[in-house]
């Protein structure tokens, strides 16, 4: 029992993250109907902004987050104007190509600019040793509580986003409707640089609340999106409360079979590092036998 | 692509010449000539690491050809052929070095396994599509390298785990060959070179013209339809669910014989050669060369291994506040750079701009087409509208 806690708070822990990074692919692919590969570096490149501006400018942890979390908001507005809007959208490759050469330029800037080394990550919660609240015997630590609590603080700040502001409002439109919501006024342009900004600022929000576990590296995002991806897809791409229950989904599926697989006879080699297998089998099984994901909207072709 | 229909209009063409002419006969014996120039000049005269390096071009040229097929020609957009390929490389080493199997005996095998891992993969592709695709496929790119590390039984002694396997056995000229290709003034290492390169070249060769034929018989027409409109292609009888597997299951198999070369090029195979990077290299290989055409990958595969060559070696230590040190990770962002540039401005790769040449040197005036029974199908012999005819001249 105290095992079988320990796993269940483990996986609330990465749960929490991957909604946070899938929630920022969701917001994308809503808007602009993409997905953008680039998010994993995106949100690399804003962890270290953090880290830099926490550990070399003094800024407070929290402080550095959202200093990031702007600086980012920004990158992703810019983005999108300069390198993802000249394109159409149905044309998937020429998006392909831009956001993985995107995720390259920033990976390699990121080598360059704070070296490939590990560098560690202060801790946005009470991190010590004791800092844990005893559950049954499990611990329940406090930067999992923290991260849970960030993520729901998040999505509320989203819904609040979504439903009571103009722009919200303008960004729904466009997501349920581009040609119609450019017809009655309003500006498609600048609400999906908004889009962009929110999941280039959420990305890095998700980023700092697992570079402390990871620690930061240029390539430790890229280990975590698969996971994100497989979220994204399990609870549908355009459903926000989908990838969040996705996210929760996935990591139980990890946290627990990775966790009891050394009992199960066949499953004696599925250890931590191989995680990334399930995701791919998640991904592959959810597309195979629901292409819309669980709360996703089916979308039906014309002819 | 209508670009280039237009372009053709515009401007004089310096020469103009029917199809099958003469001249048009000749034009196409200079490219015929400089390409097998090309085959000789490299493995004779350049010294044996670039002699090897041009073998590797080939080798990632035959990947980026499986991958261009999948991607170019059938519109599916899968971005873990990488994969294949490493299964191509992974099966080779394994047969000749623990089964000790003569290098080529193995070919049958990596196409018969690559074919199969192809189909596997490509029957979810009859349900996912676009985007969707390129996740699960890109998933795989993730995948595969974790999979060669598993300690259980007794992969990781197989593969080789993290660091992979030396291969035990190089391409020796036969004594025929060695008379042939001139080769007995040579020390062994440079016949070994030129040996291999020679191989590779034929490879390549017949690789390409199996895809040619392919694209341009009925197959491949279906193929293309499904490309272009799927359900239009439906309802004009094209199997969809059979081709599509089918494209699969051969672009699968041909990126594994490119893998298969790469590895005794390499001479040993690793979990580093078939990662994600690569799978964004080769695609880098493919959009620079040209989607969607028939030459563009082996431009793809020389610009591949010859630009890591020079993101390896380059330097820049002029301004003192921005230096690049040689290795410096930020070299890499040349590959990301050019993916973007390509995205931009030459949305066609390099063969487009080929074309762009070309068609200020000749214009070809195509045939009319005959029908079956060998009459013209246009009875007066006058020739369709002229962006038709270069249209179907592509």
């Amino acid at each position: 029992m105290q095992l079988f806690l320990q796993r269940v708070f483990d996986g609330l822990n990465n749960g929490a993250a991957y909604a946070v990074v899938a929630i920022a692919l969701v917001l994308i692919f809503k808007a602009t109907t993409l997905i953008n590969f680039a998010q994993a570096n995106m949100a690399m490149f804003g962890t270290y902004l953090t880290w830099m501006l926490a550990t070399q400018q003094g800024f407070p942890i929290w402080g550095a987050i959202f200093a990031a979390m702007l600086l980012t908001a920004a990158g992703g507005a810019v983005i999108e104007r300069v390198l993802i809007r000249p394109f159409d959208p149905t044309n998937h490759l020429p998006v392909v190509l831009i956001t993985l050469g995107l995720s390259l330029i920033l990976e390699a800037i990121a080598g360059w600019k704070w070296g490939l080394e590990f560098h560690r990550f202060p801790s946005p919660f009470p991190a010590k040793p004791t800092d844990f609240i005893s559950i049954g015997g499990a611990r329940l630590r406090y930067e999992t509580v923290g991260t849970l609590v960030t993520m729901f603080v998040m999505l509320g700040v989203l819904y609040l986003i979504l439903n009571r502001t103009k722009v919200g409002l303008a960004f729904r439109a466009v997501s349920s409707n581009t040609e119609s919501s450019r017809l009655v006024g309003v500006k498609v342009g600048p609400t999906l640089m908004f889009g962009w900004a929110l999941a280039a600022a959420f990305g890095t929000l998700g980023g700092t609340l697992v570079a402390r576990q990871t620690n930061l590296e240029p390539a430790f995002m890229a280990k975590l999106v698969i996971f994100a991806f497989a979220a994204a897809t399990l609870g549908g791409l355009d459903s926000i409360g989908g990838a969040v229950i996705g996210a929760f989904i996935v990591a139980m599926i990890q946290s627990l079979l990775v966790g009891y697989a050394q009992q199960i006879p066949g499953l004696q080699w599925m250890k931590s590092n191989y995680a990334l297998v399930i995701a791919f089998v998640v991904i592959l099984v959810v597309l195979l036998f629901k292409p819309a994901g669980l709360y996703g909207t089916k979308r039906i072709e014309r002819v | 692509m209508t670009a280039t229909v237009q372009g053709s209009g515009r401007g004089r063409a310096l020469i103009t010449a029917r199809e099958g002419s003469a001249q048009h006969r000749t034009f196409q014996f200079v490219g015929w000539g400089i390409f097998a120039l090309f085959a000789v000049i490299v493995p004779y005269t350049l010294p044996n690491f670039r002699v090897s390096q041009f073998g590797q071009a080939i080798a990632f040229g035959v990947i980026i050809l499986g991958i261009n097929l999948i991607i170019g020609y059938s519109g599916l957009l899968s971005l873990g052929h990488i994969a294949f390929a490493g299964a191509g490389a992974y099966t080779t080493m394994i047969l000749v070095n623990d089964n000790r199997w003569d290098y080529w005996m193995t070919w049958p095998v990596v196409i018969v396994i690559c074919f199969a891992f192809g189909v596997l993969i490509g029957l979810p592709a009859l349900r996912i599509q676009g985007l969707y695709l390129a996740l699960i496929t890109i998933a795989l790119a993730y995948t595969f390298p974790i999979l060669l590390k598993i300690d259980e039984w007794g992969i990781s002694t197989t593969t080789g785990g993290d660091n992979g396997r030396t291969i035990g056995e190089v391409l020796r000229p036969p004594s025929w060959a060695r008379s042939l290709f001139l080769l007995n003034s040579k020390n062994p290492q440079q016949q070994q070179a030129i040996y291999q390169f020679i191989c590779f070249f034929g490879v390549a060769f017949v690789t390409f013209v199996l895809v040619r034929n392919l694209i341009k018989s009925r197959p491949g027409r279906g193929i293309i339809a499904i490309r272009d409109n799927q359900i239009g292609a439906a309802v004009s009888g094209v199997a969809i669910a059979r081709y599509k597997v089918i494209a699969f299951g051969i672009s699968a198999a041909i990126a594994g014989i490119g893998g298969s070369l790469l590895a005794i090029n390499l001479a040993s195979v690793g979990p580093s050669s078939f990662d994600f990077r690569y799978a964004i290299l080769t695609l880098m290989g493919l959009v620079l060369g040209g989607v969607a055409t028939l030459h563009g990958n082996w431009i793809g595969g020389i610009l591949l291994v010859f630009l890591q060559d020079l993101a390896s070696r380059v330097e820049f230590t002029a301004i003192p506040f921005f230096k690049i040190e040689r290795g410096s990770p930020l070299t890499q962002a040349v590959f990301g750079l050019i993916l973007v540039l390509v995205a931009f401005f030459a949305p066609g790769g390099l063969m487009s701009l080929a074309k762009k040449v070309k068609v200020k040197i000749i214009r070809v005036i195509p045939n009319p087409p005959t029908a079956p029974g060998g009459a013209s199908v246009l009875a007066d012999g006058t020739p369709v509208a002229e962006g038709e005819l270069t249209g179907a001249a592509r």
